[in-house]
């Protein structure tokens, strides 16, 4: 709705946050609502920043991909893996094959366990607890993975310069394939529960739309541009690590709504099972890591796909310790498109169409600096 | 037959986490843990809560916002805080926008070491919650 149509009378400003318990995470969302209508949108972050970028460059590199992991106890991967593709291409360190493959492994496998606990969420806000409930049960067998795979629920860790931090030893493996045939039979129930059932297609369809141009135009990345026809995947487009090795399918949607955007993320979790299967059958013997202390100077920006979308680090190095780095989250390009899919609609509606987005604010959160009111920097 | 006395509600407050205690205290009330069969629920209002589970190294910029929630728990509550950042500030300890320990900002009764903190942990903590509750 354009400014001026607005009455601005009749408005009401409905605020969600910073501690609401439709969000895990501490954010502000300003809806501004005529009667049941959306009028305008927007949001604060800057609750949940922590200055990662800047206690970074005081680490050494081996603390670095750690540290980097509690960007997100979600994606922890997804950041520790960028940082470490960045600095061996400064170093042209040559990764052991074997290395490249389990931490595909464990990437692949937490993007699984990604989608999983947002369906559970998505589910949640739609008013649909038994299909939380049930998603985050399955999500238990990827976390039972990833343990018995690093020994960490949460923290995994296993990207680390030079190679992966643990080796696989042939009983996970086995473990690992034998417990991926249950995750893709509970994609596959999910497809049908989100495909058939009315009652979701009621609350789903056609809310919060996305068009390819707009999402074209704000630059949307990940299983949202994919949902609004977008076909880009970095794992294709600029293949990193060892994904030309693989066949796999970049899942594309054009329903450009909440239910597509749910709907591409269970198909994604079924290829993913696909990559770590092949991965597991195509595991190279050999070294898993290989030492390294002191790094090159150079700068150079790595990209990974997190289950999120695109995440990209741009990366200064020093000898001992990263001298500047600088983190573009997924979460941080999907937010400015929110205000375009809110716009008319209703408020029960705004729930599902901020979580569609996949929101993660402990990546993305960003701090301005102001001094007698002037904005004095961005962090 | 012996009956459970007091049947504790946690509100659960994100003081500027990584996600990784969150959603480990989100795991306790779903299939594979399941607090709901020991008579804990997740509430979403602090003005419901017996327990409030606090995580994260507290965040400046929400710092007046999470003693406002806090103070809107009833009387004979209790804070426990989960996992490293709240006892210490864990990996986040020489940031900016941080301001650890909990304790320093409101009386905890007690932590939940860890970073994550595994649920079966989470759940022994509440346990021995409980005892201060009563």
């Amino acid at each position: 709705m354009t400014d001026e149509k607005r009455d601005k009378k009749h408005e009401t400003i409905l605020p969600i946050g910073p501690f609401h318990p439709l969000l895990k995470e501490p954010e502000y969302f300003k809806v501004h609502v005529d009667g049941e209508k959306v009028t305008d949108f927007d949001f604060r972050l800057g609750f949940n920043h922590r200055g990662i970028e800047k206690i970074v460059e005081s680490k050494t590199y081996s603390m670095a991909t750690t540290l980097l992991g509690k960007v997100c106890g979600i994606c922890n991967q997804a950041h520790s893996l960028a940082f470490s593709i960045g600095v061996e291409k400064i170093n042209k360190i040559t990764v052991p094959k074997r290395g490249k493959y389990i931490r595909t492994i464990t990437f692949e496998l937490e993007r699984i366990q990604s989608h999983l606990l947002w369906l559970g969420v998505m589910a949640e806000a739609i008013g649909f607890e038994t299909v939380f409930m049930h998603s985050w049960r399955e999500r238990e067998r990827t976390n039972y993975l990833f343990e018995l795979m690093t020994g960490n629920r949460i923290a995994k860790e296993m990207s680390v310069v030079g190679g992966s931090k643990w080796d696989l030893d042939e009983k996970t493996g086995k473990k690992v394939l034998s417990e991926l045939p249950n995750l893709v039979k509970f994609a596959n129930n999910m497809e049908r529960v989100f495909t058939k059932d009315k009652l979701v297609h009621k609350r789903l369809k056609e809310v919060g739309v996305l068009s390819k141009e707009e999402a074209k135009h704000f630059d949307v990345v990940g299983p949202v541009a994919r949902a609004s026809s977008l076909d880009f995947d970095i794992r294709k487009n600029s293949p990193y690590e060892v994904y030309k090795d693989f066949e796999f399918n970049v899942i594309v949607g054009d329903g450009a709504d909440c239910l597509e955007r749910t709907l591409v993320r269970i198909r994604e979790i079924k290829e993913s099972a696909e990559i770590i299967r092949q991965c597991i059958e195509l595991l190279p013997g050999g070294e898993h890591r290989l030492k390294f202390f002191k790094s090159a100077e150079g700068k150079t920006t790595s990209r990974v796909e997190a289950p999120r979308g695109e995440n990209a680090h741009f990366m200064v190095t020093g000898e001992m310790n990263p001298v500047r780095l600088k983190i573009r989250a997924p979460t941080y390009a999907n937010i400015p498109p929110l205000k375009t899919m809110l716009l008319n609609q209703k408020i029960a509606d705004v729930p599902p169409i901020i979580i569609s987005i996949d929101p993660c604010f402990s990546c993305t959160d960003r701090i301005a600096v102001y001094k007698k009111g002037e904005l004095v920097k961005r962090v | 037959m012996t009956f459970v006395k007091k049947s504790p509600w946690i509100f659960h407050l994100n003081t500027g986490s990584c996600n990784g205690c969150d959603i480990e205290a989100v795991a306790c009330v779903t299939p594979g843990f399941d607090i709901e069969r020991l008579g804990a629920k997740l509430v979403g209002s602090p003005r419901h809560a017996d327990i409030i589970l606090v995580t994260g190294p507290v965040n400046k910029h929400s710092l007046e916002r999470i003693k406002t929630v806090v103070e809107q728990a009833p009387k004979g509550k209790v804070i426990v805080g989960i996992g490293a950042c709240t006892i210490s500030g864990g990996l986040f300890k020489d940031s900016y926008n941080t301001d650890p320990p909990l304790g320093k900002h409101m009386p905890v009764t007690m932590y939940i070491p860890g970073c994550p903190p595994k649920p079966e942990a989470i759940i022994a903590g509440l346990a021995k919650a409980l005892e201060a509750l009563k």
